[in-house]
């Protein structure tokens, strides 16, 4: 596996396992600033195309929804009632918190508003296995309580994940650590 | 001059506009970015110089134009990337504009000292195709495009659910299980193809491509929709291209009929200021 741009490799000819068996699998990711962590992710999606190891992942990644045309978060959900969903418990009570701004054009909603739409939106699709990319950006501190609380229920739903994620991270449930290094191309994944 | 119009003149002002239209959507919704177009992405300015080729080499269009989808199939196609694919992925979009405007300005120069040197040598030159317009169509270019609209149509038909969740997002579409790089690719040949044949055969709409597609989103049903956007859109742009050309044909000026893509020039260039002066305008890289 090896993840390239341009001019230069962020991760080259690297081997690493999970252990899906484990009852808390989820994947808490560190690495400097550059280290490819983000890379990481979606050269896992990317090569699995929406099935990792036979399950259905989702990538939550960084970018702004922004979809062309004047959109709401209820457009959308209706839109993506034709496609292959399959609705996480956890949705309804994330769609009632946001519901005062589900009508309103996306492209106007604020960063935090527009982080809180791509999480409702990844709950309505829903999957096995999470893959998020930095989900608190943006976000106050009661959403980011809120979303703790998400992110803890899908752990304890037995859901293998991956969090990229900077600030200290306080989960009642055990999250195994991946270190990602830029110096030495490599990952290592501790259990603990 | 005819009180009536020929028919194959309506037809290619059609085509012509269904094209661009969708040229404009597909470039937009593939680059995120709402000032993308084929005017501002230098695709223009690969078509005249086609043209140009074309014209002293004398080469038929048609030929250039197979080449140029060959060509422009193999730089987004091809396992190896070549710079000019890196240009398009690895940069952010407001560059992309940058360069490709700047392209344009290039062959617009290039084209103006070659007019002058042909005038001054007392040589033919084909000036007329830098301002569009439906006089001297024929009909290998209706042919042309009416294939090519099957051809374009059939692809959206069959891929508008696909592109309509792409519309939110490359990502989300790719949480979805479509593949949205294999779409971008797909979509971004066919704004190139569509917007070089239009450019061979009827010649330069400048910032129409950039115009229609923002005129339609101004329609409530087709704002929330980019599937109606590409199912629609290009009928009723080539509805609106034919009506211009059709006004420009009954109504000439002191006897000479105004080009329909003179028209364009300068509606174009106005609605790229208020698109750039619009406070709210969203860029996205």
């Amino acid at each position: 596996m090896k993840i390239q741009t341009a001019n230069e490799f962020f991760i080259k000819d690297i081997s690493f396992k999970f252990d899906l068996n484990l009852k808390d699998s989820f994947y808490l990711i560190h690495g400097e600033n550059g280290s490819g962590k983000s890379s990481f992710l979606r050269l896992l999606q990317q090569n699995s195309k929406t099935y990792f190891m036979g399950k259905k992942v989702y990538l939550l990644d960084q970018k702004r929804l922004s979809p062309l045309g004047a959109h709401t978060l209820d457009d959308l959900l209706k839109k993506l009632k034709k496609f292959e969903y399959k609705q996480s418990p956890l949705f309804k009570d994330f769609y009632l918190r946001i519901k005062d701004y589900a009508d309103i054009e996306i492209t106007k909603l604020s960063g935090g508003q527009n982080q809180m739409v791509k999480i409702c939106l990844m709950l309505f699709i829903g999957a096995d296995y999470y893959f998020l990319d930095e989900p608190f950006q943006y976000l106050d501190k009661n959403n980011s309580v809120f979303l703790e609380q998400i992110i803890e229920k899908l752990t304890s739903e037995n859901n293998f994940g991956l969090l990229v994620e900077h600030r200290k991270f306080d989960c009642n449930h055990r999250l195994n650590s991946l270190f990602v290094e830029k110096s030495l191309n490599h990952i290592e994944v501790c259990n603990g | 001059m005819d009180d009536v119009i020929d028919l194959p003149r309506l037809l290619c002002a059609f085509f012509a506009g269904a094209f661009l239209c969708l040229s404009g959507s597909f470039t937009q919704v593939s680059l995120r970015n709402p000032l993308a177009a084929p005017s501002t992405l230098g695709i223009d300015g690969l078509g005249v110089l086609g043209v140009l080729i074309c014209f002293f080499l004398g080469i038929p269009s048609f030929y250039l134009l197979l080449f140029l989808c060959g060509s422009i199939g193999l730089v987004f196609f091809t396992k190896n990337k070549t710079r000019a694919y890196k240009v398009y992925y690895g940069v952010n979009t407001n560059r992309i504009i940058l360069i490709g405007l700047s392209f344009n300005l290039l062959v617009g120069a290039i084209f103006s000292l070659l007019q002058f040197l042909m005038m001054a040598f007392n040589l033919d030159f084909p000036s007329s195709i830098w301002f569009g317009n439906f006089k001297f169509i024929h009909s290998e270019a209706l042919l042309v495009l009416v294939l090519l609209f099957f051809l374009a149509f059939s692809f959206i038909y069959k891929n508008a659910e696909k592109l309509e969740v792409f519309s939110f997002g490359d990502q989300f579409a790719q949480n979805l299980n479509i593949d949205s790089e294999q779409i971008k690719k797909m979509i971004l040949c066919i704004a190139c193809v569509l917007n070089i044949a239009v450019i061979l055969y009827c010649g330069v709409f400048s910032f129409l491509g950039l115009l229609l597609p923002h005129l339609l989103r101004l329609i409530p049903c087709i704002s929330k929709s980019f599937k109606l956007e590409v199912l629609l859109g290009p009928i009723i742009g080539g509805a609106f291209l034919m009506l211009i050309d059709s006004l420009c044909y009954l109504f000439p000026v002191y006897g000479a009929e105004i080009p329909a893509g003179m028209i364009f020039s300068v509606l174009g260039a106005i609605a790229l200021l208020v698109l750039l002066l619009k406070q709210n305008i969203t860029i996205n890289d």
